[in-house]
């Protein structure tokens, strides 16, 4: 069965000067994990958030002296949602990459034979920070883009890794403090 | 009392008309416009939209803008306030594990209900639900 995507879009027109507020409105529009068309066609699946996502974003670029246009959209043909929606896996598929990336460094650095007890703390607080990534990306990847299984699975296994290191570290301390009392 | 929003309603609206109806204005009728200047034509209240005071506020959303203007202090009602938060602003402000799982339900609901009253009288049964765990845990 074809189902029939609704889409909303935005389209808009802003001052080339200030550069900095096509710059804001740009980084919103990535932020909300929009995809641009053609160059002039912003796109998300329809839904009550992201249509009141490009709202406010309609009413605020006309705030800074431009125009935009607000729509609900549906393709003609299917085959033409499939492209769409590759897409946005696409697109999707880059971030997760790029933090899978990290997530692996990280574990390359707990499988280090030598390792610093801050070096393993700043690794799990950078970790953290992946973690929070991943949560944020999930949240705009509307089609469950193919690369979000692995990159899961490296921060799990970065985390795993790192635990393992932090409890060795721990283990070797309490052995020492017990070794000084002992002298 | 007549209390107008914007077309479409999630999850801060949602929530809003709930509060509106349960705890501060049981008669209330609710209309729906695009903007405040065709809110102020049907005569009614706004909420949030931008502008107005039952909208969003150095970072707060309307729902606790309604809660701190009503002096509502059931702590029930301020567990709920984190969750809508959360699911409305996306900042991770109170990491709530509702909130992600609120936005998914009130956005699928959305998608199947196209009449926004009736949207309203099942998300009223979802905030329901929602405050009689909150009781549980913290009323």
């Amino acid at each position: 069965m074809a189902v029939v995507h609704p889409w909303v879009a935005l389209s808009y027109r802003l001052p080339s000067d200030p550069s900095r507020l096509r710059l804001a409105v740009w980084r919103r529009l990535k932020r909300a994990g929009a995809v641009l068309l053609h160059d002039t066609l912003w796109l998300l699946p329809a839904d009550a958030r992201t249509r009141e996502a490009f709202e406010w974003l309609a009413e605020e670029i006309e705030e800074l002296g431009g125009t935009a246009l607000t729509f609900e959209l549906q393709s003609f043909a299917p085959a033409q949602d499939a492209a769409i929606i590759a897409t946005f896996r696409d697109e999707a598929d880059a971030r997760y990459a790029a933090i899978g990336e990290s997530a692996e460094g990280l574990g390359r650095l707990a499988r280090r034979r030598r390792l610093r007890a801050t070096a393993i703390q700043q690794a799990r607080r950078q970790l953290a920070g992946l973690e929070r990534a991943l949560r944020f990306e999930r949240r705009r990847d509307y089609f469950r883009a193919p690369a979000r299984a692995a990159t899961e699975a490296a921060i799990r296994a970065a985390g795993d890794a790192l635990l393992r290191r932090a409890a060795g570290a721990a283990r070797r301390n309490s052995e020492g403090a017990a070794d000084a009392v002992g002298h | 009392m007549l209390w107008v929003t914007r077309p479409h309603p999630h999850i801060d609206r949602t929530a809003c008309a709930w509060l509106i109806r349960r705890f501060i204005d049981p008669d209330a009728v609710f209309a729906f416009a695009p903007d405040p200047a065709s809110a102020a034509a049907l005569g009614g209240t706004p909420f949030d939209m931008r502008g107005v005071e039952f909208g969003h506020h150095e970072g707060r959303c309307s729902f606790e803008m309604i809660l701190k203007k009503y002096e509502l202090t059931d702590p029930a009602l301020h567990e709920i306030a984190a969750m809508v938060h959360d699911a409305d602003l996306d900042d991770e402000q109170f990491r709530t594990p509702e909130g992600p799982g609120l936005d998914a339900i009130v956005r699928g609901l959305g998608l199947t209900i196209r009449d926004d009253h009736e949207l309203l009288v099942l998300t009223d049964r979802v905030y329901d639900g929602l405050y009689a765990w909150a009781r549980r845990t913290v009323g």
